[in-house]
């Protein structure tokens, strides 16, 4: 495998993209800005450079780019592989509930027997990542690590975009599948947000929107706590995601929205009724901690001199607390990661990472990293 | 080290790389990253405080509330266990005067038995008299002859001795149904085939009465430690129902089987009839209390009721009923004493 990695920047790369990387084999992997005019430029000499390679990549929260945080600028990964097929699949979703039948989609289309990895990235407004994963995990054994994240749009919940082939679209799911022996996949995910507070029960719920904590309004709790920030949600909302007890394992979800009208907030992924709920908040080392551990998993692997790819998807989150602290956990990554490593990701709105279980499912306000190597 | 961190990104951001030449759009954008990390920092220590000052009163509120609720539970048990108590004791009340009754109806039975055991003695008393007195009235003994005198008397004598055995065997009876009704303090030494024995003996009357043949099997004569009048009230309750229900039902040729057995370390008395068993629809309701198949005259409906409080509460052992073939069974399991294990 070979792999470069570039950044687009106010109209120029810092190095320019190797056209002689492109072949049917080739994965060209783009994070960018969410507002379209500052990179068309950018997408339209990569689109010419690498004409036959496969080209995903979505809207961000902001660009990582090595140890760098980079704003409406492109974090450009272009992997050539020498023995590992891929493949590449995009569904349309309709909304919320079609979710989990895009996942199921998106999984037949790329199953086969030797298929060893999916990266999935989606829409980050009107996909339901718990459903999207559910239904990838109905195809797919846990045998096949499925990773990814939702795609961004700043702290302006508005609008997100994903890339397959030369288009940029709303409201799709694309993904990747790896085949073959040859191709090598890590992944690690890892928090640092501490519950606080009393533990609340879902009184109503549908899905990933939540109405009533203890048979009060949400949205009410949230603007309580959030005081003059209230104002400022639902990217003020990401200060307080809610820790959810589920089958014994805790999960995490963050704001996607808010509805003044119906008093609910939109999660991420699901909140089910009767579930018991706590608020948790961020502490700064942790965070920063977080992202070391998830590195530290897998730092002693065997990847030797060869190149490898890693992609980091951190919650929108994580940035909005660390602020300028933010390249402290993109640093901390690369300090620890020992080897022949280039990094690129991007801030999102959900990450997607295998559980213990082997079954991939959405997280919230994590640092997950995919490592990619070819031998 | 952090805030040297941040400055040294803030400078690089504000692309300032000789700090002796600072053109003013890098100053006025190293400010505006500086100004930045100011209002980050304030912002969240703003939310921090705030929802720390909220979460304590939910927190204290909680607790109130917990505090509260302990309270109200801790009252809500006072009041209980004062329930149940009073329950308990009208309870045991309850029993107390259902003992009473069924002592009261056990003795309007023991007096219909006596009359039934007196019946044939005092029969044969009065017959021993009329025939002495007619020995005497016909003039059958010529008393001036010295052989006859001697006749004369040994008659008397002998006759004399019938009453006098027939005297003793109702002072006896007497004794036995005195005995009965005195209750029992302490548990005491006794075997249930000698309980056995006492009932069907103070049943004997009334049984032959009405032609109830009575077989019994004793394998063992089964030594328990127990309170002997309480477990003779049963035997006697089991024994009389089927003389009852033999009765009420014109049963032809009407048989009671009783069988003593030892069964590890617990005697088994099992008393079985012909008498066509309890109809099933009874079968799980004849221990309930005022639960009884006979008219008002004959049932108060706490026989079997205290039979089986007698067995299994008093005496720690097992009542329960089934239907044969032919009629009912019951079987009364009591543990044996310690000196027959």
């Amino acid at each position: 495998m070979v792999r470069e990695i570039y950044a687009y920047e106010e109209g120029a790369w810092d190095i320019t993209p190797n056209a002689a990387l492109d072949s049917e084999q080739t994965l060209v992997i783009v994070f960018g800005a969410s507002e379209k005019k500052k990179i068309e430029e950018g997408l339209k000499e990569l689109f010419l450079l690498f004409p036959r390679a496969i080209k995903i990549g979505c809207s961000t929260a902001g660009e990582i780019y090595q140890e760098e945080l980079h704003e409406e600028s492109l974090s450009v990964a272009v992997m050539r592989f020498d023995t590992t097929p891929i493949k590449v699949s995009t569904v349309e979703v309709r909304d919320a509930e079609a979710s989990a039948e895009a996942g199921r989609k998106l999984a037949r289309e790329l199953a086969a027997e030797d298929l060893k990895a999916i990266f999935v990235l989606s829409d980050g407004l009107h996909v339901n990542g718990s459903a999207l994963t559910a239904g990838i995990n109905e195809i797919v054994g846990s045998d096949v690590s499925v990773t990814g994240g939702l795609a961004g749009d700043g702290t302006r919940f508005e609008k997100t975009w994903i890339l397959c082939g030369e288009e940029i679209r709303e409201r799709r799911v694309v993904g990747v599948g790896f085949y073959g022996d040859h191709i090598h996949v890590l992944h690690a995910s890892k928090g640092g947000w501490n519950k606080f507070g009393i533990d609340r029960i879902v009184t109503r719920s549908k899905a990933n929107i939540l109405y009533e904590l203890d048979g009060r309004p949400a949205l009410e709790l949230y603007k309580t706590y959030l005081g003059e920030y209230a104002a400022d949600l639902p990217s003020s909302g990401l200060l307080f995601p809610l820790v959810l007890k589920e089958e014994g394992e805790e999960k995490v979800r963050t704001i996607l929205g808010v509805d003044e009208e119906a008093q609910s907030i939109t999660f991420a992924g699901d909140i089910p009724q009767g579930a018991t709920v706590a608020l948790m908040r961020a502490n700064l080392e942790n965070l920063i901690e977080g992202a070391s551990e998830a590195a530290e998993s897998i730092a002693k692997n065997p990847f030797g001199d060869r190149q490898v790819l890693v992609v980091a998807i951190s919650c929108v989150g994580r940035k909005l607390v660390l602020g300028q602290r933010t390249e402290d956990e993109i640093e901390s990554i690369l300090e620890i990661l020992d080897g022949n490593m280039r990094q690129i990701g991007f801030y999102s709105y959900g990450e997607i990472s295998p559980l213990s279980s082997g079954k991939c499912d959405l997280h919230n306000q994590t640092m997950t990293l995919t490592l990619w190597w070819e031998s | 080290m952090i805030a040297e961190k941040i400055l040294r990104r803030q400078l690089k951001k504000a692309k300032i790389a000789d700090l002796s030449k600072i053109t003013p759009e890098q100053m006025e954008k190293f400010l505006a990253l500086v100004r930045e990390n100011y209002e980050t920092y304030e912002k969240e220590r703003k939310i921090m405080e705030r929802s720390i000052d909220l979460s304590s009163k939910e927190m204290q509120a909680l607790n109130e509330n917990l505090a509260q609720k302990v309270e109200e539970v801790s009252e809500l048990n006072r009041t209980l266990s004062r329930r149940v108590e009073e329950e308990v004791e009208k309870n045991r009340r309850k029993d107390r005067q259902m003992f009473q009754q069924t002592r009261l109806a056990q003795m309007g039975e023991m007096l219909s038995m006596i009359a039934h055991q007196w019946r044939q003695p005092l029969s044969a008393i009065s017959s021993v008299a009329i025939s002495m007195q007619m020995k005497i009235q016909l003039k059958r003994f010529v008393l001036a002859d010295k052989r006859q005198q001697k006749e004369f008397e040994d008659y008397f004598l002998e006759k004399i001795e019938a009453i006098g055995n027939y005297v003793q065997y109702l002072s006896h009876t007497i004794d036995d149904f005195r005995n009965f009704f005195r209750p029992n303090k302490a548990k005491e030494r006794t075997t249930l085939e000698l309980l056995l024995q006492k009932a069907i003996d103070m049943l004997h009357g009334s049984y032959r009465k009405n032609s109830i043949a009575v077989y019994q099997k004793i394998e063992n004569s089964c030594e328990i430690v127990t309170y002997p009048n309480e477990i003779l009230q049963v035997l006697l309750n089991i024994l009389k129902n089927a003389l009852d229900n033999f009765r009420e039902r014109n049963i032809e040729h009407p048989r009671v089987e009783v069988r003593l057995v030892k069964r590890g370390n617990t005697a088994m008395l099992e008393i079985e009839d012909n008498g066509g068993g309890i109809p099933k629809m009874y079968l799980s309701k004849i221990f309930d209390p005022y639960f009884s198949t006979k008219d008002e005259k004959n049932g108060s409906g706490l026989g079997l009721y205290m039979s089986k409080t007698i067995v299994e509460e008093h005496c720690g052992g097992k009542l329960e009923a089934q239907n044969t073939k032919e009629g009912a069974l019951f079987r009364i399991i009591l543990p044996l004493s310690r000196r027959e294990t």
